[in-house]
């Protein structure tokens, strides 16, 4: 890179100039990924807290809790099932109304009193102290709501009675209160009768929540039992929204790194064919194509690295200065180096559209006006 | 024997540029133009030879052919018993480097380097150690008359200047034969003349076989011998004025 590194100390403009468009690229992917990962902690960052493995739901309903219902025979043959723990988890979205009448949304979550789920989420067993209590997630309580506040379901007929604040979780873009499984059946179920529990909802639940040892053949059981069995990564596909966002985010990422690639190899171009008379040079001097591209891919590489570097860095930045609750926006710096790789190799991929222009350079050029 | 052991053995025999009988032609049929016709041309060690002659002459293509960037039809060109037309374009660019230095018109110096750098570059390309390297382009840059120089870059050097770091450099890798592309085309009568009878100096300090062309005949006299270049043959062989 002897040529390549004085060339950018002599032509430092113009890499300035390159470079800047490179870190504008790069703070945007950060901030798309920063955006990406919150509407994702957003939609299923409850679900993913829960400590279970997997989850029973009835089939055909595409791991979607609003749309299934198991009933507790069939929780309690997969409970019986070798390797396989299962509890009823249901999971309803409900308006609600504080003390002082402020709706608000949440994500009703029912759980067996003392059993995994109620230990594994809302630190401890809270959950089923009392027959009304409930934990509710750190974001309502951000709304006001305090321990000792009562909620009320809409429709449904049934207060709720705040005896716990668990750390932020949601489901679906909404907070989550975790309730004893009981009063879920009778806030989901009984919304027609103004809270009472029909006979024929005993027992019912959304989904099961399940821990299974691994190596255990779950597709079977599911099969067996009549139920449809996902992991717990496949269940965020259920959560409303959660696909197509991921897919619209995914989507303009890929943009961006496309973007930077074409960028990065236009400019390469146009930087190539203004220095063909010193690469013809410098092969008239008895450099060997390959000392010529390595000169000039490290050069590339040196304002990619860099560039993405500040961009990344300057993106973080601005990242944590975006208000926390109400924009969904997380950054981790896991995915912001992943995307900040990914985006320099895709500007190295772009420069490689100039290598056959370096090669095919005839070192006679270097003889001026050479027959 | 590789690349390497030839030019080396090439070096130390300092045998002269001997070209034999090349023929060259661009294009076919009607288009056809033949650059070189049967040309033969002897340079000895230590011998400076002008080849003058008009634009389209076939001077530019007589160095490229020299200079192993074309081969020719037919007929050889050999340093020092070396045969420069043999081989894969690699294994020419690496003899190029190595028996070969070339003096470009308007001295196609590096913007973006120093006088001192444009020489170390060579060292680099041949991948020789840094320290010999830079020792070596700090006495060939004296040896031209710039050692208070090294830390310009072109910009910053007059034209003169300007080639004679470009003859500097091409004398970087110790060539058994100097290629010299009209050297004072930028210049006028006074600084050409000092920079061909640099050239003719640093010739025979060398023992280099130097072919310089030019289509000014006021500096080629400079040369121990002129040849009169036209239409792809070389039509008179003369001797200098007497100095």
């Amino acid at each position: 890179m002897f040529v390549g590194l004085r060339d950018l100390r002599y032509a430092w403009g113009r890499f300035v100039l390159m470079g800047s468009v490179i870190a504008l690229v790069a703070v945007l992917t950060v901030l798309l990924t920063g955006l990406s990962t919150g509407l994702v902690n957003s939609g299923i960052s409850g679900l993913r807290a829960m400590p279970l493995t997997h989850l029973a739901f009835e089939p055909k309903t595409n791991s979607t809790f609003s749309q299934s219902t198991l009933d507790a025979a069939t929780i309690r043959s997969l409970d019986r099932q070798s390797g396989v723990h299962a509890e009823p988890l249901g999971l309803t979205l409900f308006n609600a109304k504080d003390a002082a009448g402020t709706s608000f949304s949440i994500a009703l979550a029912g759980m067996e009193p003392g059993g995994f789920m109620a230990k594994g989420v809302a630190g401890g067993s809270g959950i089923g102290r009392t027959p009304t209590g409930v934990i509710i997630s750190q974001g309502i309580a951000a709304d006001g709501v305090h321990v000792g506040d009562r909620i009320r379901l809409d429709r449904a007929g049934v207060t709720l009675q705040v005896t716990g604040i668990a750390p932020t979780a949601t489901y679906g873009h909404v907070d989550l209160v975790y309730a004893p499984i009981a009063l879920w059946r009778q806030a989901t179920y009984g919304q027609v009768t103004g809270g009472t529990l029909p006979p024929s909802a005993q027992g019912l639940a959304s989904a099961a929540a399940l821990q299974v040892r691994p190596g255990v053949d779950v597709a079977a059981i599911g099969s067996r039992l009549g139920a449809d069995i996902v992991t717990k990564q496949q269940a965020y596909a259920g959560s409303p929204g959660y696909a197509a966002e991921t897919a619209t985010m995914s989507l303009i990422i890929d943009f961006l790194y496309v973007i930077a690639a074409l960028i990065v190899g236009a400019f390469f171009t146009v930087w190539t064919i203004q220095r063909k008379a010193d690469i013809g040079l410098l092969k008239a001097l008895g450099a060997s194509n390959r000392a010529v591209l390595r000169d000039a891919l490290g050069q590339v590489a040196l304002v990619m690295v860099v560039a993405t570097g500040i961009g990344a860095l300057v993106g973080s930045g601005i990242g944590s200065l975006i208000p926390g609750g109400k924009v969904p926006f997380a950054l981790q710096s896991g995915a912001v180096v992943t995307a900040a790789v990914i985006l320099a190799v895709a500007g190295m991929a772009g420069s490689l559209v100039a290598v056959r222009r370096i090669t095919a350079i005839d070192p006679i050029i270097a003889l001026g006006a050479a027959a | 024997m590789n690349a390497k052991e030839i030019t080396t053995d090439a070096k130390t025999a300092r045998g002269g540029l001997c070209m034999e009988h090349l023929c060259l032609r661009y294009g076919d049929g009607d288009e056809e133009i033949v650059a070189l016709d049967d040309v033969s041309l002897a340079v000895g060690a230590g011998e400076l030879v002008a080849v003058a002659g008009a634009s389209g002459s076939g001077k530019s293509s007589l160095l490229a052919v020299a200079g192993a960037m074309r081969r020719p039809d037919s007929g050889s060109v050999t340093i020092g018993g070396v045969d420069m037309t043999e081989g894969p374009a690699k294994k020419r660019g690496a003899m190029r480097h190595d028996l070969i230095g070339f003096v470009f018109q308007g001295s196609s110096l590096f913007a973006s380097l120093t006088a001192l750098e444009q020489l170390e570059l060579v060292g680099r390309i041949g991948g020789a150690p840094r320290a010999a390297t830079r020792s070596k382009a700090l006495a060939l840059l004296d040896e031209v008359g710039l050692a208070a120089k090294a830390g310009r870059r072109p910009g910053q050097l007059s034209g003169g200047e300007r080639q004679r770091v470009g003859i500097a450099r091409a004398l970087m890798a110790e060539p058994a034969a100097l290629l010299v592309d009209e050297p004072t085309s930028a210049l006028d009568h006074q600084r050409a003349t000092d920079i061909v009878t640099l050239l003719r100096d640093e010739t025979r300090r060398h023992q280099i076989a130097t072919l310089m062309v030019t289509h000014d005949l006021s500096v080629a006299r400079l040369a121990d011998r002129v040849i009169e270049m036209r239409d792809g043959r070389l039509i008179a062989t003369n001797a200098p004025p007497a100095r």
